[in-house]
């Protein structure tokens, strides 16, 4: 009791401290909107008061200890699997199957080919120069997991924009449609990771990565179908609001048992419902009540448990991070460019719109401490954050000037 | 029956999938494996069961503590059966933050039921009905339990602690559950006078019996439990100032969500459970009631801030929580226990309905209400609410060395009512109806006749007035008859 009521009590002080001061600063700059809770998150670290604490000559305690941290850990599997639910609810595979093909190879270039960019390169870092680098399995899956969550693209920054100086030409249209399915793609990807877990950390268990891989998906979908059978054309919206908590906790705490991603197994399980319900409005509307909340609490967690790297190496890899960022997704957009079929679609230095991160990533971040805990989690989180705010700020600014050059904001446009 | 099959599936994939995950996973160094997945787990299969269960007619209620049942330690102590024992007691603890939720969401239900408007209306017939059914209850139950309690079990317990446990078995007989009467008289689609009666002193009854639960754990403590009565010097100053500590709490509690509402109207779900997390930790922090508290801030909420948004956030919050509540409930039962209990549960279930049926009758007798409500009124105050159950949770913790003497006796007792009440409030209902319908012929026979002589009447009179004897002195009469015989003839 006391754990959840002084989280909360924290979270919601800040909710109302933070959020509505640096809400209007968040709406005119454009920056991803709960990096002020990230700020609060930072400042509510225990490690932070440690450090002060060594470094002065008094002692200062931390309102939320690692005790605290460990307790609220399955409470956030269930919100992160929430989380994963609304964005498999938003995933409509009608969309993907209308879509223009050019969207789909632009988003699966930025995917798959920023990924291996930016894996190569992380591998190669912790494997060459890393001090002491442990097993290969470990480097191979820090260095995934840094890319696919280093590399997830947001439409946040380029939706923001067209709602906002009303565009509705190709171009953006379609790098708005690109960027929402490379998000979508890095999703399934990131999910991949954890069939890796059993493998590695209990040999007990005789089932290869496959099998694990297999298993998690065939999991979401039993649910999905109980999903079904539960609500059927359900209309009240209390047993809507049962069944969707219900079975996000079935999901989450499921996958978090078996060292899962519960965001992954329940964004499968939206994929279901949001394709194949015929009440997937109300249940989108009944998710979209809490997911705003539970962005936050998701945001603020995450700069709660970041650990810092220690080692001299570790933090020359994560400022340089944001570079390696930038270096990749330019490069991947040149090839999707030069590989273009519908070249009205594609333009020159468009990797700048797929530079900017969603709240999704502190999602992710959190999922993958929480089952991969060793001595490259700590560099995984500090680079993402900083890429985070570092390119969650210059993004906007890069984003509207590669609208205006590429005349989609003009003198036509509001 | 397509229904019934689609929820016994529901039931076959929720339990296979968790035999799946026991079976393929482990635990690791994770803190709580499992409790997560099984609180999902127990949402969904005590709600689809509380479902099944309503097809029967029996509430959902019954449902969810089955649920508990099956799957908690209660089926596995008789069974030793691994694969059903999923509710153990790690994480029955582990989720024991649901009880304190639960008090603080009926609390505050019950609150935001208490509108200003809606209390004028109802206070006289309500607390006069509350009142006799304060002094019958009280009266019976607790002599009963007093003179029974050794005759049936065979042990010799102290008079204190006899005493003690009767009044603590009043206040739980003094419970009735608004929502199964709303269930009942719905699925039989009748509203009369009867179902308004028993909605309307609903209203008041859950503030009042929080209020006289403190009263009576307090005066226990003081006069029936030796190792209490030296402590304080001036026990009434003390619960008065208990009792204004927790007002003043709620009212600050209430004031900051008036607040909220009013000025920030933002996240209301968010906010809602901020608010009772927080609230029932700072309750237990500066040992508050937590119940009264939360009936003063909805109060306060109700009748001062726009509380739709609020209200509705927290109905739809209060049934996963209520769902968790019963199911742990029911996983806790001590079935032996609650077996030996069962002829003293049975008799003091009888005894509740012999003071029912007095209090009611004569309560409505002196606030004058309808000759139908003074002979069923009785009946709509059975069935037993969720507050009770938590009023048990409260009494555990309270007072622990009566509540092992009682809490076999108040959960037999609870779950007589919550399954007999609802089935013996809709026989009554039905009868009635039955009852007024076969009674309409009759009246409506009655009717017609009286119809009749008033129609004969008005014909008689007519035929009077136009066959009157005539005025033989009257010459404009005398002249048409004069006319008549001498012009005729």
């Amino acid at each position: 009791m006391e754990t959840l009521a002084l989280f909360l009590l924290i979270l919601l002080a800040g909710y109302l401290g933070t959020g509505l001061v640096l809400r209007k600063i968040s709406s005119r700059n454009f920056f991803p909107s709960g990096m002020e809770y990230l700020i609060l998150g930072l400042l509510l670290n225990p490690g932070l008061y440690y450090f002060l604490s060594s470094n002065l000559t008094f002692d200062i305690f931390p309102p939320i200890n690692n005790e605290i941290l460990s307790k609220m850990a399955p409470v956030i599997s269930g919100v992160t699997g929430l989380l994963g639910l609304y964005w498999g609810m938003k995933f409509s595979l009608v969309e993907l199957l209308k879509t223009n093909r050019e969207q789909i190879r632009v988003a699966i270039y930025d995917t798959v080919l920023s990924t291996v960019i930016i894996g190569s390169l992380a591998f190669a870092s912790f494997y060459y120069f890393f001090p002491d680098p442990g097993n290969l399995l470990e480097i191979l899956l820090a260095s995934y997991a840094l890319a696919v969550i280093g590399s997830m693209s947001s439409p946040y920054v380029l939706q923001k924009f067209r709602e906002k100086y009303n565009i509705t030409r190709k171009l953006s249209d379609s790098l708005n449609s690109a960027a929402r399915f490379s998000l979508f793609f890095s999703l399934i990807m990131f999910g991949a990771i954890f069939s890796f877990y059993n493998f590695n950390t209990r040999p007990t268990m005789e089932l290869t990565p496959i099998e694990f891989f297999t298993i998690s998906i065939g999991i979401a979908i039993a649910i999905g179908i109980l999903f079904f059978i539960f609500l059927g054309r359900e209309s009240d919206s209390r047993k809507i609001f049962v069944g969707i908590l219900g079975i996000t906790m079935l999901g989450s705490g499921i996958a978090y048992y078996l060292g899962l991603s519960p965001l992954f197994l329940c964004f499968i399980l939206g994929i279901l419902l949001g394709n194949l319900s015929r009440i997937k409005e109300k249940v989108l509307d009944t998710i979209e009540q809490l997911i705003s909340p539970l962005s936050i609490v998701i945001t603020i967690y995450a700069g709660i448990i970041w650990v810092l790297a220690d080692s001299t190496f570790a933090w020359l890899f994560i400022l340089s991070f944001p570079v390696i960022k930038v270096i990749a997704k330019s490069f991947t957009h040149k090839i999707a460019v030069l590989a273009a079929f519908e070249k009205d679609r594609v333009t020159r230095g468009q990797g700048v719109v797929f530079l900017s991160s969603d709240i999704l990533v502190f999602a992710l971040l959190i999922n993958y401490s929480t089952v991969f805990n060793n001595q490259y989690t700590p560099i995984i989180m500090s680079a993402i954050i900083l890429n985070v705010f570092t390119l969650g700020f210059s993004s906007s600014f890069f984003t509207k000037r590669f609208l205006v050059e590429s005349s989609e904001i003009s003198g036509e446009t509001k | 029956m397509i229904n019934t099959i689609r929820r016994i599936f529901i039931l076959v994939i929720l339990f296979g999938l968790m035999v799946l995950t026991k079976t393929i996973g482990t635990s690791g160094e994770m803190s709580y494996p499992r409790t997560l997945a099984v609180l999902g787990f127990i949402i969904l299969a005590s709600f689809t069961l509380g479902e099944l269960f309503q097809t029967i007619r029996l509430p959902k209620v019954t449902g969810y503590i089955f649920t508990g049942l099956i799957f908690g330690l209660s089926l596995f102590q008789f069974t030793n059966f691994e694969p059903l024992f999923l509710i153990n007691q790690r994480i029955t603890e582990n989720l024991s933050v649901v009880n304190n939720i639960v008090l603080a969401v009926i609390a505050l239900i019950a609150g935001l039921e208490l509108k200003y408007s809606k209390l004028k209306k109802v206070i006289k017939p309500g607390l006069v009905i509350i009142l006799f059914k304060f002094f019958f209850v009280f009266i019976l139950i607790t002599g009963s339990f007093y003179f029974l309690f050794p005759v049936l079990s065979q042990t010799l317990t102290s008079w204190q602690y006899l005493l003690a446990g009767g009044l603590l078995i009043s206040i739980i007989a003094m419970g009735t559950s608004i929502e199964l009467t709303i269930g009942v008289s719905e699925e039989l689609d009748i509203k009369n006078d009867l179902v308004e009666l028993t909605l309307s002193t609903s209203i008041l009854k859950d503030l009042l019996n929080i209020i006289l639960l403190v009263v009576v754990i307090f005066l226990i403590k003081m006069y029936l439990l030796p190792e209490h009565e030296t402590v304080l010097s001036n026990p009434l100053i003390t619960l008065l100032t208990d009792l204004g500590k927790t007002i003043i709490a709620g009212g600050i509690l209430g004031v900051l969500t008036v607040f909220y509402l009013r000025y920030i109207k933002m996240e209301i779900t968010f906010f809602l459970i901020c608010l009772i997390i927080f609230g029932g930790y700072a309750a237990s922090l500066f040992h508050l009631e937590t119940l009264l508290m939360f009936v003063i801030a909805g109060m306060i909420v109700s009748n001062f801030a726009p509380e739709e948004e609020f209200e509705k956030a927290t109905e739809n919050l209060s049934l996963p929580f209520f769902i968790v509540f019963f199911t742990l409930a029911g996983a806790t039962i001590d079935l032996s226990s609650a077996i030996n209990y069962l002829p003293i549960a049975g008799a003091l279930f009888l005894i509740r309905i012999i003071a029912l049926f007095i209090s009611v009758r004569s309560a409505v007798a002196l606030v004058k209400s309808p000759p139908e409500i003074k002979r069923f009124g009785w009946s709509g105050f059975i069935s037993t609410g969720v507050l009770m159950l938590g009023f048990s949770g409260i009494i555990a913790s309270e007072l622990p060395q009566i509540s092992a003497l009682v809490s076999g006796i108040i959960y037999d007792l609870i779950l007589l009512n919550l399954l007999l009440g609802p089935i013996i409030y809709r026989a009554v209902l039905v009868y009635q109806k039955n009852e007024a319908e076969t009674v309409q012929p009759e009246a409506v026979k009655t009717t017609v006749k009286v119809e009749y002589a008033k129609k004969l009447n008005e014909v008689n009179e007519d035929y009077q007035i136009a066959f009157a004897e005539p005025n033989f002195y009257d010459e404009k009469l005398n002249k048409i008859f004069f006319d008549l015989y001498f012009k005729t003839y």
